[in-house]
C-alpha cells in the first residue's frame, strides 16, 4: 500500500509544482494492461499457495510481463528506475525460492508481529510475497525487506521498493511538468517577438 | 475530451499497477 501512496504523493507534488493532470494524456505509455494482468496473477498466486509450484509459476509469469512492460516503455522518464527496482526485487525473490525474505527483527521492530502466527524462520506472511528468514538463512538479505519505517504507517521495505518510489516520482514530475513541443514552439515564438 | 480523460486514468492506473506489482513492502504488498 505504501507504493500506492507514493503514486498519490507523486501526483500531489507535481500538482503543487504547477503540473497539470491533462499533460498525462500526452504520455506515450504503451500496453499498460500488462501491469493489470501482472497484479491479477500475483493476487492469485498469494491466495493459491497451497498448490505447490503454481504460485511460483504465476509469480514468474507476472515478472516476465512486467519486464516486457518496462522494455516497451523504456524511453518514458522514470521507467528505467522502476525497472531497476523491479530487477532488484525479482533477483532477491528468485534467490530465496520465490519469496521476498524479511528478517524476524525487522518484523518485530516495525511492530508487525501480528501478521504472522509465529515470527520464526520459514513462516509465510499472509497476503504478501514475504517469508520470514534470518540473515544467515537468506541470500542477499540486504536486498530483501530489511528496512523499517516507523510512524503512523509502520512498514518493512526493500532497496528495490525505494527505487520504485523514486521512479514513480520522476515519472509523474516529468509527465505532468513537461513542456509539449507545440507549447515550446509557442514559447519560443513569444520570446523572439519580445 | 472523453478519450483524453480515459487515457489519463489509464496512465495513472497502469503506473500504479506497475509499481505495486513490482514492489514487495509489508504490510499490503499487493
Amino acid at each position: 500500500m505504501i507504493l500506492a501512496l507514493a503514486v498519490v504523493l507523486a501526483i500531489v507534488i507535481a500538482l503543487l509544482r504547477g503540473g497539470s493532470l491533462y499533460k498525462l494524456a500526452q504520455v506515450p505509455f504503451k500496453h499498460g494492461w500488462l501491469a493489470f494482468v501482472a497484479v491479477g496473477l500475483q493476487v492469485a498466486a498469494v491466495y493459491a499457495q497451497q498448490v505447490e509450484g503454481l504460485a511460483a509459476g504465476m509469480f514468474v509469469l507476472s515478472y516476465i510481463l512486467l519486464i516486457g512492460l518496462i522494455v516497451l516503455n523504456r524511453r518514458v522518464a522514470g521507467v528505467l528506475v522502476i525497472g531497476l527496482g523491479l530487477g532488484l526485487n525479482a533477483l532477491v525473490t528468485a534467490m530465496n525460492g520465490g519469496y521476498m525474505p524479511v528478517t524476524p527483527e525487522a518484523i518485530e521492530q516495525a511492530g508487525l508481529g501480528h501478521l504472522v502466527s509465529e515470527v520464526e524462520a520459514g513462516t509465510r506472511i499472509l497476503g504478501s510475497k514475504d517469508m520470514v528468514l534470518s540473515r544467515a538463512d537468506s541470500s542477499l538479505w540486504f536486498l530483501g525487506d530489511a528496512f523499517v519505517l516507523k510512524g503512523p504507517w509502520p512498514t518493512v521495505f526493500s532497496i528495490g521498493d525505494v527505487l520504485l518510489a523514486v521512479g514513480i516520482v520522476i515519472f509523474f514530475q516529468r509527465a505532468m511538468l513537461s513542456v509539449s513541443s507545440s507549447e515550446a514552439t509557442r514559447q519560443d515564438a513569444s520570446r523572439i517577438s519580445e | 475530451m472523453k478519450k483524453t480523460l480515459v487515457h489519463i486514468v489509464y496512465v495513472v492506473l497502469s503506473a500504479a499497477a506497475l509499481v505495486v506489482a513490482a514492489g514487495a513492502p509489508i504490510p499490503w504488498s499487493l
